[in-house]
């Protein structure tokens, strides 16, 4: 097959992968803290930086982020969705393409962790209020748990293929 | 997992542990980016609400007033443990928590975008009832109480993010240091 076409497929199919996983944790909310999600895409988002590079990551992130917006989240979600899906990828990116030496679960941690950042720092945009720095501290703890988990996934898949 | 990605996990923690601590000493006022107009935007309040003293409008201000209100009979408003202020934007209004507002609910709704939250209220307690928001997250975030609101992971808030609704329980101190930076709109009905 075409190397072009081979990524191509890929893409759609990864993007596809996140979408589902995306749809079905906001189903299985995480009684205790409100809004903290295992963040399961995140781990294909992984697959997608390690096998095809960052642009390509960036391009699924936006795609993700558009097409769910549209399909489940309501446009203003779109906005929360975009500042933590780009934060992270930044943040993994550095990790895996410049500071190299880091597993993915270290990744995992440093790319949910950042992810919930990102979107608490927009809402203290919106709000205006700085009084959610405690309930971001909370979600950075969070994010140290869930990351871990969705970066031992992606670290198990990755181990399975090539 | 590698040695190296302690650091990461140290950082991470290192980072909530400064978060916390900021939480802990920083207490700004809060201002909100937007809306900054109330227009298309409806407060409904049903009748214990009215007997219990009613809603009062305020709008932020940039500074200090000159001529702050020293006690909250000045401002006009109700004695009570705690109060509910929930924010739209740059205005907000006060509810007094007392016993009269046990089982009362307030509504608002915007016409554009289109948005609906019922807030249910209760002395010294309230908690989100309804939301049409896409994620419903507000609906998820449980009571805030008096006794609850230092141990929430929200601490004393409710959060709308959708709607950029905000809700929030302070005491009397709390409240008056809130008035020093706003002007009376009057009452909301």
């Amino acid at each position: 097959m075409n190397e072009a076409t081979k990524r191509l497929t890929l893409s759609a199919l990864l993007v596809g992968v996140m979408l589902t996983l995306g749809y079905v944790e906001s189903l299985l909310p995480i009684p205790g803290v409100p809004g903290v999600k295992l963040g399961l895409s995140n781990s294909v988002l992984m697959l997608a930086l390690y096998w095809m590079g960052p642009r390509a990551a960036c391009l699924l992130m936006v795609a993700k982020v558009l097409l769910s917006g549209l399909l489940f989240g309501g446009v203003t979600g779109m906005l929360y969705a975009f500042a933590g899906g780009a934060l992270s990828l930044a943040v993994m990116a550095l990790l895996v393409c410049v500071a190299k030496g880091f597993s993915p679960v270290g990744v995992g941690i440093a790319g949910a962790v950042s992810h919930n950042v990102g979107q608490v720092l927009v809402a203290v945009w919106v709000l205006g209020t700085s009084q959610l720095l405690y309930y971001m501290a909370v979600l950075v703890l969070a994010g140290v748990a869930t990351g871990a988990a969705t970066g031992t996934v992606a670290a198990l898949l990755l181990k399975r293929k090539r | 997992m590698k040695k190296r990605d302690l650091w990461i996990i140290g950082c991470a923690l290192a980072l909530a542990a400064a978060l916390f601590l900021c939480a802990k000493l920083l207490r700004a006022p809060v201002r909100a980016a937007w809306p900054a107009t109330l227009a298309g935007v409806s407060v409904e309040m049903d009748d214990r609400v009215r007997a219990a003293g009613g809603a009062k409008l305020w709008r932020s201000l940039d500074s200090r007033r000159g001529d702050a209100p020293s006690t909250l009979a000045e401002a006009g408003i109700a004695e009570a443990e705690s109060y509910a202020v929930v924010r739209l934007g740059d205005y907000f209004f006060v509810l007094p928590l007392t016993e009269a507002m046990d089982g009362a609910t307030v509504t608002v709704r915007r016409a554009d975008p289109e948005a609906v939250n019922v807030l249910a209220l209760g002395r010294n307690r309230f908690n989100m009832l309804k939301a049409d928001c896409p994620d419903g997250l507000c609906l998820t975030e449980g009571e805030v109480t008096l006794d609850n609101r230092e141990t929430r992971p929200l601490q004393s808030m409710l959060i709308c993010l959708p709607h950029a609704l905000l809700a929030q329980m302070v005491g009397p101190d709390e409240l008056l240091e809130l008035l020093a930076y706003a002007e009376a709109m009057g009452e909301t009905t």
